[in-house]
């Protein structure tokens, strides 16, 4: 495994994170609502 | 209607990887089955109550019958046939205006769906196309597929049926097969739910504030609300189209890019390419460029291109408009953003008079120009987006608020 893919893994790791401490839940998208 | 589907609910994960390991495991039928089941229980199980996924197949199947009829009796069926097709869409959509033309018991709002509209747009291209003859045989399992695709369905994008045929039967690679391409993919989808679930939703107090509240604020306060819808929209709708391209990259049938950082247009033309892209070259395609040929063929206008051009352009804006919504706001959206465009082309006519084509390039070249082009741009983009949030009467009331203070 090289060094690029090592580092994407990192920052999916990373995101997941942030997802899993930060995100709202009953979020609606704004483009259904019309 | 239902809500809209949570891209973070467990159903909604344990189906994506059903799809992904089905469609890029199995071959021949089996692989579209697997698809369509997907599909399927995405759109009934998911998405839709009963009566709307009972619309959007008769819908969809009509579609097919339409598809097939324009293959083989091309001239009538596809002069009668599409705009038949049209009135259906229009009549399901429940629009405002029918109020106006048909009796009260006749209309009803049971047949209107998420996804009707972006359905819409993709049969409507395929019957198009197939009139044309640039399709060549549409087998029904693909058409299906191609229509109610999970990835495409809920908020577009809206993906060509060639572009979307091409890859689903591999003549066209979605991603590189590379662990780092795969990594890409999954790093978007999270990126994609950060600014759904997350980057979105900073903004919302603000961006969703009603006009009540907007009146009672300072100038200065509106316009941060205005620029916060701007933001809301821009992440919640990227941010799902960044999960669906992500998940349809795995899959092998990746939808088309639908966003290029639109808040750095220089122009309100190039906001349009930037910002909805997949709607853009939908219109471009099918409203504006066949009725600015029309018009530039016959005797009067042909003689006045930039008339032309214009007249086309405001169509098109009107098209958008109604496409957008069944209010009378979202027509006054498409009316300003079609008036924006007329100012633009015109202004730079006239300044391609004056300065000329050399000076004209090198002054929009310049910092200075293109961050003046950029203010402009991202301020009437706001302003415009009032209407897609509250009604004309309260829209332009709290635009003109921001004017006179």
């Amino acid at each position: 495994m090289n060094w690029q893919v090592l580092r994407k893994l990192g920052v999916l790791l990373l995101l997941l994170l942030l997802l899993l401490l930060c995100a709202k839940t009953g979020v609606d998208f704004v483009y259904t609502q019309f | 209607m239902s809500d809209a589907v949570s891209l973070m609910a467990p159903s909604f994960i344990a189906l994506s990887v059903f799809a992904v390991i089905g469609v890029t495991a199995l071959a021949g039928v089996a692989r579209q089955l697997v698809f369509l089941t997907a599909n399927l229980v995405f759109l009934c199980g998911l998405l839709l109550p009963g009566p709307a996924a009972a619309s959007i197949a008769a819908f969809t199947l009509a579609g097919y019958a339409l598809v097939w009829l324009v293959l083989s009796r091309p001239v009538w069926s596809f002069r009668i046939g599409l705009p038949v097709y049209v009135l259906l869409f229009v009549y399901a959509n429940n629009y405002d205006f029918l109020g106006l033309v048909l009796p009260e018991n006749v209309l009803t709002s049971a047949l209107r769906a998420v996804g009707l509209s972006f359905l819409f747009f993709k049969i409507v291209h395929v019957v198009i196309e197939a009139h044309s003859g640039t399709l060549g045989r549409v087998d029904l399992l693909t058409y299906l597929n191609y229509c109610f695709n999970f990835t495409t369905f809920m908020m577009g994008p809206i993906q060509r049926f060639q572009d979307y045929r091409d890859q689903w039967h591999l003549d066209k690679q979605a991603i590189p097969l590379t662990w780092e391409a795969h990594l890409d993919a999954a790093v978007r989808i999270l990126l994609g739910l950060l600014k759904v679930y997350v980057l979105a939703e900073w903004f919302r107090p603000m961006a969703t504030a009603g006009a009540e509240t907007l009146l009672g604020l300072s100038p200065l306060k509106v316009l941060i609300c205005l620029y916060a819808f701007y933001f809301f929209l821009y992440l919640n709708f990227s941010g799902y189209c960044d999960v669906m391209i992500g998940i349809g990259s795995l899959l092998g049938v990746r939808p088309p890019e639908n966003f290029d950082r639109p808040y750095l247009a220089t122009n309100i033309s190039d906001f349009w390419q930037r910002q909805h892209r997949s709607l853009t070259l939908w219109l471009t395609d099918y409203v504006f460029s066949p009725a600015f040929k029309r018009l530039l063929s016959g005797q009067t206008l042909g003689r006045h291109p930039l008339l032309a051009m214009n007249l086309c352009l405001l169509l098109t804006m009107l098209v958008s408009g109604l496409w957008h919504g069944t209010t009378a706001g979202f027509l006054v959206f498409g009316l300003l953003h079609g008036a924006f465009l007329v100012a633009y082309h015109s202004w730079d006519a006239l300044l391609k008079s004056v300065l000329g084509r050399q000076r004209l390039r090198r002054w929009r070249a310049h910092i200075l120009g293109r961050l003046v082009g950029m203010a402009l741009t991202f301020h009437a983009a706001a302003a415009a987006f009032v209407f897609f949030r509250m009604d004309v009467a309260s829209g332009t009331q709290v635009l003109a608020k921001l004017v006179v203070g």
